[in-house]
């Protein structure tokens, strides 16, 4: 070929990937894009409370939470609750199907029940704990069923969201090893299709679902690992919505057709300072850890602003909030306190002393967090002008055991938007010190322990609300763990979907990463304008 | 000689079960001595977080982690033998078919890539050799060490944020659009199109190595007695570098391009984790990361066949076009 020629052929093709139609979305379609891609489809395998799986729209549980959070009739058509709170009954909607054809039934919701108390496929559903308070499931007839409780746990009707099993598919099979957990079947609004490892989880709304039918018919997540990738993929059409940093924030902001939502969470952060490490015993010295910690220059500078300073384990979403915990950054007021404990900066190396030992100390961050590094690089600084050393060392998940988590100082991150029991009953009660990842600061306080039963037992809101709030004021007091921030979520989606809920989210993977717990918790009622 | 040739490859093939077998219990080792709580691993922190402690003890029991080492060892290894090559934590099925539904996608992305990179390489090398000395040659020297410098994961963000993000030319990631499949004409466009951007990143880290090894393998050819010879006679110089040095240079480059087979697994880690191409680097960074035992040592397994038989095929290869190698 002529030299022309080449030119000619050259600048066709570069036209050709140009001008080629790019893939717009359709309309029938929402398609998501994560970072992360789940393991399998088992709707139990993270479940917790009134905790749930998100992109897993193929289950359905007894109840199911609202965007208040509060627990409405799903597969239930109405439940009564005995005096004592040990008996729930539960009436079925009739005529519900499983999406294989078969009659769903209280069968069904025996034998999830029965799988998740009997702790005999911990490695499948390792829920067991949540559900060992259940003393009794029976049929009372193919619509009704009964639970019989060994404690009247108020918080426990937020168990009933629980995924319900297909008992005629699952009944014979090792659940451990089946491969219905990679091609489910329910009874929720959508159907599961086709999973392409790597690359796409595609669904179609259920034509049998009991409830308000989806607005769209195929709901597609794609997993990419890279935020530029996934913004531009935004930006072309190609997806309608997508997770990103808060600090990508300005990027998007003027984009066009691009809405923007921060949805708050009540996940915190803050500095785990084990009780039985030296010199963390001693409560002023966390008291001036978390007043020497500039808060809102990390919520500023790490989260874009959005979230809030945490004080307690409560965010000011919840009912049982207690706004005046809040105390303001005071570096004078830590190193007062530093003082009244003791320490001294003998040798003059900027380094507080106590009985020969300088207050230096090593914090781990689990490495695959950016936010935990970034918290844990501010507390350095902050603290370095209070006269304690830190040094922030970075460590995967792996290497963080149980046993580091609770014996070494680390940027902890929990929290729970649902029945203030759920987490704080885990973390702050005297018993589960030394149980797995809970307690980590090993934190026993019989007043603590006294405030947290009685709230758990007694179905009298107000003074749940009252017994609540008095942990707040203790916990904000002792600081058992140094609380920082509570982070927002922030999502960048298509501006022609509607039906878009914000409610306060879970502890989940962070702001950058996350599948569930998510803005998409009630994708079923987006709709494409 | 033919016979010659299938009773070397036969020896050659014989070697292999020894050799794995080694590799085997070097990897098998290599994983159990890390200090990564494999019972973690399997069901999650989240999950760990809620079980009590007997539970824990009951899924080490399940996971057979409560064995000595070397019944384990050889547990894994007869199962190996029987084709089931375990389960794997993370994705909660068998190894064999994880690594298998993800091979395609590495292999054409990878071969892509390094089709493009030799063919780049040797152009250069020989636009280097045929004007030795000027300055397009030691331009082109200094450009690779730019190259062999820069980390791929920068080159593939810069590229990404410069040709899809701001001049919209090519897809950003994915091996085809976000949409329902379409027709095979305008499927198989697609997929090249996504294809572009990835294959030339693989291509442009791989370009350094390879270019390096054309240029000084024809530089020492250039010195060779039958150049002089060719030269003597009076031949053309571009048919002296073309139909003599080039033609001789390039046989041990197909051993080179044998040896770098790993690089077919682990090269295309940080370009897939980029582009969200579902192959087998994304598969094994994912499996590290979050310390699949089963899924690693199978996926460390599968790349030792791989480079094995890469070897012996670029021998074979080379002993095929090379009529002066002799084989015993």
């Amino acid at each position: 070929m002529s030299r022309p020629l080449w030119t000619l052929a050259a600048l066709a093709c570069i036209l050709m990937l140009a001008v080629l139609p790019m893939a717009c979305a359709e309309e029938k379609t929402m398609n998501i894009a994560l970072g992360s891609e789940p393991d399998d489809l088992n709707p139990l395998s993270n479940t917790g409370h009134a905790d749930f799986y998100d992109l897993i729209k193929v289950f359905s549980g007894l109840l199911k939470s609202d965007e208040k959070l509060e627990m409405v009739p799903d597969l239930a058509s109405s439940w009564e609750v005995s005096p004592d709170a040990k008996t729930y009954t539960f009436h079925l909607k009739k005529g519900i199907k499983w999406q294989d054809g078969q009659d769903f039934s209280a069968e069904d919701v025996k034998f999830t029940y029965d799988l998740l108390r009997g702790g005999k496929w911990t490695s499948v559903l390792p829920v067991s704990i949540d559900y060992a308070d259940i003393a009794d499931v029976s049929t009372i007839d193919p619509s009704t069923v009964k639970f019989t409780l060994k404690d009247g746990i108020v918080p426990f009707q937020e168990r009933f969201c629980a995924a319900i099993l297909p008992k005629h598919l699952l009944v014979s099979q090792d659940l451990s090893k089946t491969d219905f957990w990679q091609k489910p079947i329910g009874t929720g609004s959508f159907v599961f299709k086709d999973w392409k490892r790597g690359e796409e989880l595609v669904f179609t709304a259920n034509p049998t679902y009991y409830g308000d039918a989806p607005k769209f018919d195929v709901l597609r997540y794609v997993f990419v690992p890279e935020e530029a990738a996934r913004i531009s993929l935004l930006e072309n059409g190609e997806v309608d919505a997508i997770k990103i940093d808060p600090r990508s924030m300005p990027t998007l902001e003027n984009a066009k057709g691009i809405k923007l939502y921060s949805m708050p969470s009540a996940n915190w952060y803050a500095l785990n300072l084990p009780g039985k490490m030296w010199p963390f015993q001693d409560k002023n010295v966390r008291l001036a850890i978390a007043y020497a910690i500039n808060k809102q220059q990390i919520l500023d500078t790490i989260f874009n602003g959005q979230g809030e300073i945490a004080y307690g384990p409560l965010r000011s979403e919840d009912w049982a909030y207690n706004p005046d915990i809040a105390f303001s950054y005071d570096p004078e007021k830590a190193k007062r306190l530093l003082a009244e404990a003791g320490f001294k900066d003998t040798n003059g190396d900027g380094v507080l002393e106590k009985d020969g030992k300088d207050l230096a100390f090593e914090l781990i961050y689990p490495s695959s967090n950016a936010e935990r590094k970034d918290i844990a690089i501010a507390a350095k600084t902050d603290l370095e002008k209070v006269g304690i050393k830190i040094e922030p060392v970075g460590k995967s998940w792996d290497e963080i055991s149980q046993e580091l988590y609770r014996s070494a100082p680390i940027v902890a991150a929990f929290g729970s938007p649902f029945d203030p029991d759920d987490n704080n009953y885990q973390l702050w009660d005297t018993k589960f010190i030394g149980q797995g990842w809970w307690n980590p600061a090993s934190y026993s306080n019989p007043k603590v322990d006294a405030i947290l039963n009685s709230a758990r037992t007694t179905s009298d809101k107000q003074q749940r609300k009252e017994d609540y709030q008095e942990l707040q004021t203790i916990l904000a007091n002792d600081q058992p763990l140094a609380f920082i921030v509570f982070c927002n979520y922030v999502y960048a989606v298509s501006d022609k979907i509607a039906g878009i809920e914000l409610r306060n989210a879970p502890h989940g993977q962070g702001t950058n990463g996350g599948i569930n717990g998510e803005i998409w918790w009630n994708v079923e009622q987006w709709q494409k304008q | 000689m033919d016979q010659n040739l299938a009773a070397y490859v036969l020896r050659r093939v014989l070697q292999i079960p020894p050799l794995l077998l080694g590799i085997s219990v070097l990897t098998f080792l290599i994983f159990y001595l890390s200090p990564v709580d494999p019972v973690i691993a399997y069901l999650g922190l989240v999950t760990v977080q809620k079980m009590p402690v007997e539970d824990v003890a009951k899924v080490e029991k399940q996971l057979g982690l409560d064995q000595p080492a070397i019944i384990r060892y050889l547990a894994w290894l007869e199962r190996i033998l029987h084709g089931d090559w375990g389960f794997s934590y993370i994705k909660k099925r068998p190894v064999l078919d994880v690594i298998l539904e993800r091979f395609p996608a590495t292999m054409l992305l990878t071969m892509t890539g390094y089709g493009l990179s030799a063919l780049l390489a040797i152009l250069l090398a020989l636009a280097c050799a045929l004007r030795a000395g000027s300055r397009l040659d030691a331009y082109l020297n200094g450009m690779n060490y730019i190259l062999y410098s820069t980390p791929t994961f920068l080159v593939a963000l810069l590229a990404m944020l410069l040709f899809s993000v701001w001049l919209g030319w090519l897809p950003s990631s994915r091996m085809v659009s976000v949409a329902e499949p379409a027709a095979f004409w305008p499927n198989t466009w697609d997929r090249i199109r996504h294809l572009i951007l990835p294959a030339c990143i693989l291509a442009v880290s791989h370009l350094a190595v390879f270019f390096t090894y054309i240029r000084s393998s024809l530089q020492e050819s250039m010195r060779e007695d039958y150049i002089l010879t060719a030269r003597a006679k009076g031949l053309d110089e571009r048919r002296i570098i073309l139909r003599h040095a080039l033609r001789n240079s390039l046989l041990p480059f197909i051993t080179q391009m044998g040896l770098t087979i790993p690089l077919l697994i682990s090269g295309s880690v940080v370009v897939e984790s980029i582009f969200a191409w579902p192959g087998i680097g994304r598969l094994a960074y994912d499996a590290a990361l979050r310390a699949d035992y089963m899924l690693l040592m199978g996926l460390t397994l599968f790349a030792s066949l791989l480079v094995i038989s890469g070897n012996l095929l670029a021998d074979v290869a080379y002993a095929l076009a090379d009529p002066r190698v002799k084989l015993g």
